[in-house]
């Protein structure tokens, strides 16, 4: 999934729009899956695909200095989807927006969705992002670490030890549920 | 570094089986039409910049070369000298061919062209006639004394 001096960087840089459309068809799939682990919301997490490529837009002119395409873009998913998750905790919850959202939730057709989901919800965001961008943006440890500022070894413990959390959460689940 | 602990296994591979199916269609029209009316918009303000680049770039050169022509006019003379000098030219020419007539009237126009453009490129200052402090006569009895 690495792509060292990406091909598509040099249009992306130029400002090409037929480079952009590549772009969203290579990545928009795994951004957005990332993006709805994180922030659980449809609507959010659209959104979030949108500022991540308006950003890529604006910034075109620095990717020429970028090394690794995949690494880039899920950091700005990181930033982007931080700024939403502090805008929606600042915003009081409306009924019908909490409806859809857990309507829209990623594993709604997976037979224990509803228990992967409110799992994942109780983990610490930063736990929440590690298991969102190697589920679901494909990443290898290398990039993670990359994104996060950490060693590759550091990425992979704190992957391993969020899965532990999450394997608790849902251990826990149906003794909370009986009691 | 990839290695996953064996009771991690299944938990990974549930969590794989419950991904999202990819980015609902409408929004790959939403975000390629902002991202082609953000590079449209970014290509108009550059266009119109680099318009006001130009023009301001033509309006420098012609302020320099407007004032380069003035000063060159007012330092050396050259208004008085193109008012007059066709005349003045013609008029040096037929005094030179007078004075030497084995001269040709070409070889005599080229000596005045010549003589009149050494006329105005030294530079001769202007000096103040000298003020007379004393009369005369009152210096003359000084000296005699």
């Amino acid at each position: 999934m690495n792509h060292p001096g990406d091909p598509l960087l040099p249009d992306l840089a130029a400002g090409q729009s037929q480079a952009f459309g590549l772009l969203y068809d290579r990545f928009a799939g795994r951004l957005f899956g990332a993006a709805m682990r994180m922030l659980g919301r449809r609507e959010d997490a659209e959104d979030v695909v949108q500022e991540v490529f308006m950003a890529m837009v604006r910034s075109r002119g620095q990717l020429s200095k970028v090394d690794d395409l995949t690494a880039y873009l899920f950091t700005a998913l990181r930033h982007a989807a931080g700024r939403y998750a502090s805008r929606r905790a600042r915003q009081p919850v409306v009924a019908e927006a909490a409806e859809e959202a857990v309507a829209a939730q990623p594993g709604q057709d997976h037979p224990r969705g509803e228990e992967l989901r409110t799992a994942m919800a109780a983990l610490p965001p930063e736990q929440r992002e590690v298991i969102a961008m190697k589920i679901d943006g494909e990443l290898t440890f290398v990039q993670i670490g990359r994104v996060l500022g950490v060693s590759p070894n550091t990425a992979a413990s704190r992957y391993r030890y969020a899965l532990k959390k999450l394997r608790s959460a849902l251990q826990e689940a149906p003794e909370t549920a009986a009691e | 570094m990839d290695e996953l602990p064996g009771e991690l296994r299944p938990l990974e591979e549930e969590l794989l089986a419950s991904r999202w199916h990819g980015p609902p269609l409408e929004l790959r029209d939403r975000v390629l039409g902002d991202v082609q009316h953000q590079l449209a918009a970014e290509l108009r303000t550059s266009r119109r910049e680099s318009r006001w680049t130009f023009a301001a770039a033509v309006a420098v050169s012609l302020l320099v070369w407007m004032n380069l022509s003035i000063s060159a006019t007012t330092a050396t003379g050259g208004r008085a000298r193109l008012a007059s000098s066709a005349a003045e030219v013609d008029r040096l020419a037929a005094e030179i061919h007078e004075l030497l007539p084995e001269l040709s009237a070409a070889a005599a126009r080229r000596q005045a062209i010549l003589h009149r453009s050494c006329d105005t490129l030294v530079f001769r200052p202007e000096l103040p006639p000298p003020s007379i402090t004393q009369d005369p006569r009152e210096e003359l009895d000084r000296l005699s004394e």
